[in-house]
């Protein structure tokens, strides 16, 4: 759970002091080796900033309507209207977060300030660590209470319900003294007789004056399933017992199902006191789509993942945890390693005008850096001499890069629109020929030149007999998002591929489509039967019918003459495709694209997908990766150097054993290899094995065993003395 | 000594027993009371209203509440004494507590009986071994005149714990019959709602219920989630109040649904509402569906990891061969060979501990794709821990080889099965 | 006259629920019990007039008028003996003084030393108990105040810790330095064994044996003496009156032949006191202007109320369902020859039974019979096997062993009285076979 706690201070709120401490560390960490690592730190930490921000934002837009509910459903069962059934029942709000456990501390604290600014007189936070027993489940509520209760009296200044409360509070305030439920209604109603008789806030007016338009007293169970079955009876118990004169809701956070908790924890007579209503959190899957669609796929942020790295860090977070925290955790790894690692990421800025004002002041050894990135390497390499020796002046080389970097902004303020744009057009065809999520989509054109994709051209087939109302509505949606974006170059693309031509192309193109069934009835007849036909196209099972259809289909063409509905749809295509063709190019032969691109996957791997074993494994077999003594070298193919690591070759020689160790003869061997110098090996190793093996051999190869013991590689065994079982598969 | 009867129902005879035992406030009574009966028949709720409507002195203690001893007597010693400042009477033994009872009996110079009452009494057997019997000699011990009252639901030979402990008078609260049932839901019915009415419209929700559950407060919940569905029609004004045979076709359909659910509070009264959208359209014959929440979104690896700990620990381990071994010749063979035994069958006799190295050998022969032993897999199989989808056996310290067992039900697993399109019950023993 | 009739009742009814109700203070005791106040008596006796040291067990059943005995003995000492004045009487309750440390301080207490020991602090039990007498010897001159100090419940002071303060009182009034006389009341008559050696060693075997009534004439005895008002009851002639009235009518009472037979059944059930009392409370209670005699019927009922099977109360609450799953236990635990059962069997059981025979039982999904059996646990109808306390988490409830604490005749007889039971679960209840 702590992990949790950590993902509250890096997840939600507290990063101010995050990048303050990492100002603080970079000293240390940084290569000294080229000057501008600090400045790219700074910017990007910045950077990373302003990712966090937009992903805090959609975070929380996400999560209101859910918010708002559950505040409403609170307010509801605050009101007088439940005094009637005599309020036997505690209203409780199940709150179904999904699996993600990490991000939950995150969202209970977002919940207890919405809560709490809305409605709530005091809102309380409950985790399972906290309540092994009643009275330490008590002691905590109290003290939250009593934290609350500070603000409030000082918010609201009225003194005197302090006065009357006092010494209770001193009371409760003592770590020894035990807490009982009806101490806190006591207290409670203390406190809040002021409040709810007096300048009431503007919120309550409506709700009249007994004892329930006082403000609730909310008690939030943050992970339900890890309480204790017996105290939560008895909690739900004793709150069942005061429900009548305390207006108190309880939300359940539960990460798994209401079945599931309703049988296994909440027992018969505690069930009976709750009247339960269901809310259900954002399921995580969507909340990462949304992030990716929204933060990483845009124009916005200048630091992009490469198809691979992105495509790493989903999978970690589609197989193993669906913990968006954890997600962002790898994605700000991504982003720092970037700045860290890649010399030209010093130009990975926002705006264009930045890069330029850092170009012009570069010195020779940035220049010497710069000028070692393989992408400029190559596109150097594609040009003719003298623009060659032109580009290795210092000034040539500025302003090129200036113009490199130039291409790329130019580049990605329009591809990501037409990324999205062909999202939206093929993401509903079936058998999904270009993925079904943008990021799938995102992957292949990183990977492939999209345009002679495979799946492109099926994709396109596919498109070119789509029915008219689908081909409109695909037309508008296309026509939306361009407009939906924001394009400064306008003057560095020709005109007639410009988003905002084409998008007004693309309606003009719909108004056709629209008004052609009026002016000319002939199209009507053949609409008739392409109906029918589309239908079928996308109930299509197999590829294969799907080809001979699109086949007989061509060739029915070729005899009919072409409808005014199939001109014109035959135009939208080829255009869309000029679009696409003309936006959607590989990224990897502009140069200078990893001052933007982050795609060193091998890192991701090292430091998010930590391998225990196998690191283990690697340090005993080949210790050279560690200790790089010369001699160690020839470990990693068989040879067993006698000064190695007593456990290595302890490690080795078990490797060639059975299931069963025979203990002596390990240790023989084990002597042998330890006192065989180079030169000679096995024609002293005869007398060695007769000379009685010294105590500090012995010593030494018992503590390797044992060593080895501990991390699990072998252990003692019933059946024989003196021999150990093996636990790793052996080979033999 | 006359009571209303119409404060609550079907109570009277149990009123008039209490009366007539307390009887004159200041003569001595029985030094111990015991009143069972099954929850919700009003044990607690008679005794409130009597005492209240004697006007003696007496004191309400909730044994779940006072989970401790000090707690308990303090609190005994703050409702009798009736000042209200927490901390003020510091108590911890039986000593003191009949000092402090003494001294609180004199300050208030009582000369009636007080009452003492103790719900859910029966936590105090859980307490140390001599409190019960000493509550209950309360009067001897006190020489004062006190009565100790135990409210439970259980009967008072569940009391008797090896010490010698002197038999209370015992006061029974039967159950209500039906037709009590009836009669006390509507005397609670929503205002506004003509009595004849609602009161055919509980008939129809007894009959439905009253098989499955006599529970006062359940049914109370019932009848008052449902209500809205019942009277929809006549709302939408489709048919008036007058016949009952459509309204009773009308809502009968949703009734046994709610019977799938008693209990479960599954539902709450607004996604009822939603679920049959009855309040646009009354004919409740179009049902939808429970939207089911059950299913638990886990990542990939979890599902798998899940299905492989469910298959360990209901299969022996001597039939791993078998399953995960490619080759059916044998494997038929045996399958033929094995003979089931029902007192054997897993599924009867729930799951089995399994090690840890026996569940990943598992996983990782029924996932197709290679997975690199990274450490998130292991993490994920503490956080199925954590979600007591998986049940640690034995002590956190053993760490070299943890054991478990698979906590989820079959339909779960299967469920979990279906979405990664894998087979599981072929992979059951149980069920080969 | 009705009136006044009325507070004659009603100060008589009082006066009997007295009797009834409040223990040891029996109006007029038996002969067993004189004797033995008798022997109590001019044992402290000696301890006040010459300051003799003695120790003493009072060991007798539950109600058999061990208390009485006590109160008598000191009321009489208290009215004839001439330096009664200063003899000081300690009581401990074993319920009360739970350990050493709280019954000293209650001695302190009663002795009413605490300011004479202020915050002194003492190495030992004994030390301080030695001060404490100390502290009465200079209370006055001439000699010592003789003490009583009478120990209720005494087995329970048997289980104090190493017994440290049996063994001080004991060796302080073997030693007999001061009179004092210690009086042990204990129900238990294997009392000497609870004793530590060296505890036992410093008691004076002396005991007394209190019993309850052998004989039903006795018995009977008992439960006229307890209804019977005597002259103190009042002076005037309209008292008399009543008195002569209410006693002839108890007298028929006691004649009547189906309240013998009820005392005769309970007699041979228990020989105590408290539980006649209990048959005898209802009665008086009802007594009222318009019901002012005890009659035979009130006796039967409130016999019947003592006498009836509580856990066939708690069956006849239970809904069908949860019948139908005890009758499946009770099944299962014949099939299975006792051994435990678990959830999953008894719901296979139960879907049997309710899709070859019953068919308005069909429709229950397993979770609301989890809960219904539940509901049977809560009720402690059926117990774990394992104390499932400790994992109560890891197994799930489908799987925990459970035991039924229902006997097969307890199950046919809650049957048969269950308030329209279907016809098919009768069935099924008595056939031990689907």
């Amino acid at each position: 759970m702590d992990e949790a706690t950590f993902s509250v201070s890096k997840g939600c709120f507290a990063f101010k002091g995050d990048s303050k401490e990492n100002e603080f560390e970079t000293t240390k960490y940084l290569k000294s080796d080229d000057a501008r690592c600090a400045e790219r730190w700074k910017l990007g930490t910045e950077v990373w900033n302003n990712i966090e921000i937009s992903t805090n934002e959609i975070n929380s837009s996400l999560q209101e309507s859910m918010f708002l509910d559950l505040v409403k459903y609170i307010e509801r069962s605050c009101l007088p209207k439940n005094a009637m059934t005599g309020r036997s029942e505690i209203p409780t709000a199940a709150l179904m977060t999904g699996v993600n456990m990490p991000d939950h501390a995150a969202l209970f604290v977002k919940l207890k300030e919405a809560v709490e600014e809305s409605i709530a007189q005091s809102v309380v936070i409950l985790q399972s660590k906290d309540c092994s027993n009643i009275k330490s489940m008590m002691r905590a509520i109290v003290n939250q209470l009593l934290g609350d209760t500070g603000m409030n009296t000082s918010r609201t200044s009225d003194a005197g319900d302090e006065d009357i409360a006092s010494d209770d509070l001193y009371y409760m305030r003592k770590k020894s003294s035990t807490i009982t439920m009806s101490m806190i209604v006591k207290w409670y109603n203390k406190v809040t007789k002021p409040h709810s008789h007096g300048g009431s806030p503007g919120k309550k007016r409506k709700i009249d004056d007994t004892c329930f338009a006082r403000k609730p007293l909310v008690i939030m169970c943050q992970d339900l399933e890890a309480f204790p079955q017996l105290v939560l009876h008895d909690f739900i118990i004793m709150c069942s017992f005061h429900a009548a004169t305390l207006p108190m809701v309880l939300v359940f956070g539960i990460a798994t199902s209401w079945t599931d908790v309703s049988q296994r924890l909440l027992s018969h007579s505690a069930i009976v006191n709750l009247s339960v209503e269901k809310f259900h959190a954002p399921t995580a899957s969507e909340h990462l789509a949304l992030i990716i669609d929204k933060v990483l796929l845009t124009t916005e942020q200048p630091f992009k993942l490469s198809g691979k790295c992105l495509e790493l860090i989903v999978d970690v977070f589609l197989c193993h945890d669906f913990s968006i925290t954890s997600f962002l955790h790898a994605l700000k790894f991504c982003a720092l390693e970037h700045f860290r690692e890649q010399p030209c990421s010093i130009l990975c800025t926002k705006s264009l005008k930045e890069a330029e004002s850092v170009i012009s002041k570069f010195t020779k050894n940035d220049i010497r850096l710069l000028k070692s990135v393989d992408s400029f390497k190559r596109y150097v390499a594609s040009h003719d001499k003298d623009k060659q020796t032109a580009i290795s002046k210092d000034a040539g080389f500025k302003s090129e890069i200036k113009k490199c970097i130039h291409d790329l902004h130019v580049f990605h303020s329009f591809y990501f629109p037409a990324l999205h744009c062909l999202h939206i057009l093929t993401s509903s065809l079936p058998q999904y020929p270009l993925g079904k999520k943008i990021r799938e989509l995102y992957h292949m054109c990183y990977k492939h030149d999209i345009n002679n994709h495979e799946g492109f051209k099926q994709a396109f087939l596919l498109l070119g007999v789509s029915s008219r109302d689908q081909l409109v509505k695909h037309l508008n949606n296309c026509a939306d998002t361009l407009e939906s974006f924001t394009y400064e170059f306008d003057d560095c693309v020709d005109n007639d591929v410009h988003p905002n031509f084409a998008s007004a192309k693309l309606h003009a193109f719909v108004e056709n489509l629209e008004k052609m069934d009026e002016n000319d009835p002939q199209p009507d007849n053949d609409e008739k039967d392409e109906e029918p036909e589309n239908e079928t196209l996308e109930t299509v099972k197999y590829a294969y019918q799907l080809q001979e259809r699109l086949r007989n289909r061509a060739n029915k063409k070729r005899i009919r003459k072409m409808t005014r509905f199939e001109k014109i749809r035959e135009e939208a295509i080829s255009y869309l495709k000029s679009f696409f063709w003309q936006h959607l190019q590989r990224v990897q032969f502009m140069p200078f694209h990893e001052a933007f691109y982050f795609d060193s996957s091998a890192a991701v791997k090292r430091h998010l997908l930590a391998a225990p074993r196998l690191a283990i494994q690697t340090a005993l077999s080949n210790p050279y990766q560690y200790l790089p003594v010369p001699s160690l070298e020839g470990m990693s193919y068989g040879v067993i150097p006698p000064n190695a690591p007593d456990i290595c070759v302890a490690y080795k020689l078990h490797n060639e054993c059975g299931n069963i160790i025979n203990l002596y003869d390990w240790m023989s061997a084990f002597h042998v290899i330890t006192t065989t110098n180079h030169g000679e090996g096995e024609t002293n190793s005869e007398e060695n094995k007769k000379v009685e093996i010294d105590e500090v051999t012995q010593a030494r190869f018992i503590q390797a065993v044992s060593e080895l013991q501990h991390l699990g590689f072998v252990k003692p065994t019933k059946k024989k003395t003196d021999h150990v079982q093996r636990l790793t598969w052996s080979h033999s | 000594m006359s009571h209303d009867s119409s404060a609550i129902p079907a109570r009277g005879k149990q009123i008039e027993q209490l009366i007539s035992i307390f009887g004159d406030p200041v003569d001595v009574t029985m030094p111990a009371l015991f009143v069972y009966g099954h929850s919700s028949c009003g044990k607690t709720i008679v005794l409130n209203h009597v005492l209240e409507k004697l006007k003696v002195p007496h004191v309400v203690v909730n044994c779940t509440e006072c989970y401790t001893n000090s707690v308990l007597f303090s609190a005994i010693l703050q409702g009798l004494s009736g000042d209200n400042d927490l901390g003020s009477w510091k108590c911890d033994n039986l000593n003191d507590l009949g000092r402090n009872l003494r001294k609180v009996y004199e300050s208030q110079s009582w000369n009636e009986t007080v009452y003492i009452v103790f719900d859910k009494a029966e936590r105090l057997r859980d307490r140390e071994v001599n409190l019960l019997p000493a509550l209950i000699n309360l009067q001897e011990l006190t020489s004062l005149n006190f009565c100790v009252i135990l409210v439970s639901e259980l009967p008072w030979e569940k009391f008797y714990n090896g010490v010698g402990i002197r038999q209370p008078f015992i006061v029974f609260f039967p159950d209500y019959t039906k037709s009590e049932l009836g009669e006390i839901l509507c005397h609670c019915r929503p205002d506004g709602v003509d009595r004849e009415f609602y009161q055919h419209y509980i008939s129809i929700v007894l009959a439905v219920f009253s098989l499955a559950c006599r529970d006062l407060r359940e049914l109370k919940h019932l009848s008052e989630l449902n209500f809205s569905t019942y009277c929809a029609p006549v709302k939408a004004g489709k048919f008036d109040e007058g016949d009952k045979h459509k309204l009773w076709k009308h809502v009968e359909p949703h009734l046994k649904e709610a019977l799938q659910q008693l209990y479960l509070r599954k539902v709450s009264s607004e996604e009822w509402m939603k679920l049959h959208d009855i309040t646009e359209s009354g004919d409740a014959t179009v049902l939808k569906p429970v939207k089911n929440s059950d299913t638990i979104e886990l990542p990939f690896y979890s599902k798998f990891l899940l299905i492989a700990a469910y298959i360990a620990s209901y299969n022996p381990a001597s039939t791993d061969k078998r399953f995960f071994v490619k080759n059916a010749g044998r494997m038929k063979k045996t399958a033929r060979s094995m003979k089931k035994d029902e007192r054997k069958n897993s599924h009867l006799r729930g799951p089995h501990a399994f090690p840890l190295d026996r569940m990943m050998a598992i996983f990782y022969s029924i996932v197709d794709s290679r997975v690199p032993p990274t450490a998130n897999i292991f993490s994920q199989i503490s956080t199925l821990v954590t979600l007591h989808l998986l049940a640690k056996i034995g002590h956190e310290d053993e760490i070299d080889c943890p054991r478990y067992k698979c906590t989820v039900s079959l339909d779960f697993i299967s469920a979990v099965a279906k979405t990664m399109n894998f087979d599981i019950v072929r992979y059951l023993f149980d069920f080969v | 006259m009705s009136k006044m009739d009325k507070t004659l009742l009603e100060n008589a009814k009082s006066i009997i629920k007295e009797r009834l109700c409040k223990s040891g203070y029996s109006h007029n005791v038996r002969a067993d019990i004189d004797i033995a106040a008798l022997d109590l008596g001019n044992l402290l006796q000696r301890t006040v007039e010459f300051g003799e040291s003695n120790s003493v067990l009072v060991v007798g059943a539950k109600g058999s008028g061990k208390s009485t005995l006590i109160n008598r003995v000191l009321e009489d000492i208290h009215n004839d003996s001439k330096n009664a004045k200063n003899l000081l009487i300690v009581k401990l309750n074993g319920y009360l003084q739970t350990d050493d440390r709280i019954a000293l301080a209650e001695i302190t207490r009663q002795l009413k030393l605490e300011n004479t020991i202020g915050d002194k602090v003492f190495g030992s039990f004994a030390e301080t108990l030695a001060f404490l007498l100390e502290a009465l010897r200079s209370g006055d001159m001439s000699k010592s105040q003789p003490i009583i100090i009478i120990l209720e419940e005494f087995d329970l002071f048997a289980q104090h810790k190493n017994q440290t303060l049996l063994y001080n009182l004991f060796d302080i009034a073997q030693a007999g330095t001061t009179p004092l006389a210690v009086i042990g009341i204990t129900c238990r008559l294997d009392v000497m064994e609870l004793l530590e050696k060296r505890v036992k060693s410093r008691f004076s075997h002396r005991q007394i044996y209190i019993c309850n009534p052998s004989t039903l004439e006795n018995y009977v005895q008992q439960f006229t003496d307890v209804l019977l008002l005597d002259k103190a009851f009042g002076k005037t002639a309209k008292h008399k009156a009543f008195v002569k009235k209410w006693n002839s009518h108890v007298e028929n009472l006691t004649k009547n032949s189906s309240v013998l037979e009820i005392l005769h059944k309970q007699f041979n059930y228990c020989k105590e006191a408290s539980p006649l009392h209990q048959i005898l409370f209802l009665p008086v209670c009802s007594l009222s202007q318009e019901h002012q005699e005890i009659t035979p019927a009130d006796i039967a009922e409130s016999s019947q109320l003592i006498f009836n099977d509580s856990k066939a109360n708690i069956l006849h609450g239970v809904s069908v369902l949860e019948l139908c799953l005890i009758i499946a236990m009770s099944h299962l635990t014949n099939i299975y020859e006792g051994e435990p059962f678990n959830f999953q069997m008894v719901y296979n059981e139960f879907l049997k039974f309710s899709q070859k025979k019953s068919h308005i039982l069909q429709n229950y999904t397993k979770p609301v019979v989890l809960k219904a059996f539940e509901h049977l646990i809560e009720l402690e109808l059926l117990k774990t096997k394992d104390h499932f306390m400790t994992h109560s988490g890891k197994l799930q409830k489908e799987y925990r062993p459970m035991i039924l604490l229902v006997d097969h005749s307890q199950l046919r007889e809650a049957v048969a009285k269950y308030p329209g039971c279907p016809t098919d679960v009768k069935q099924w209840a008595e056939s031990s076979i689907v």
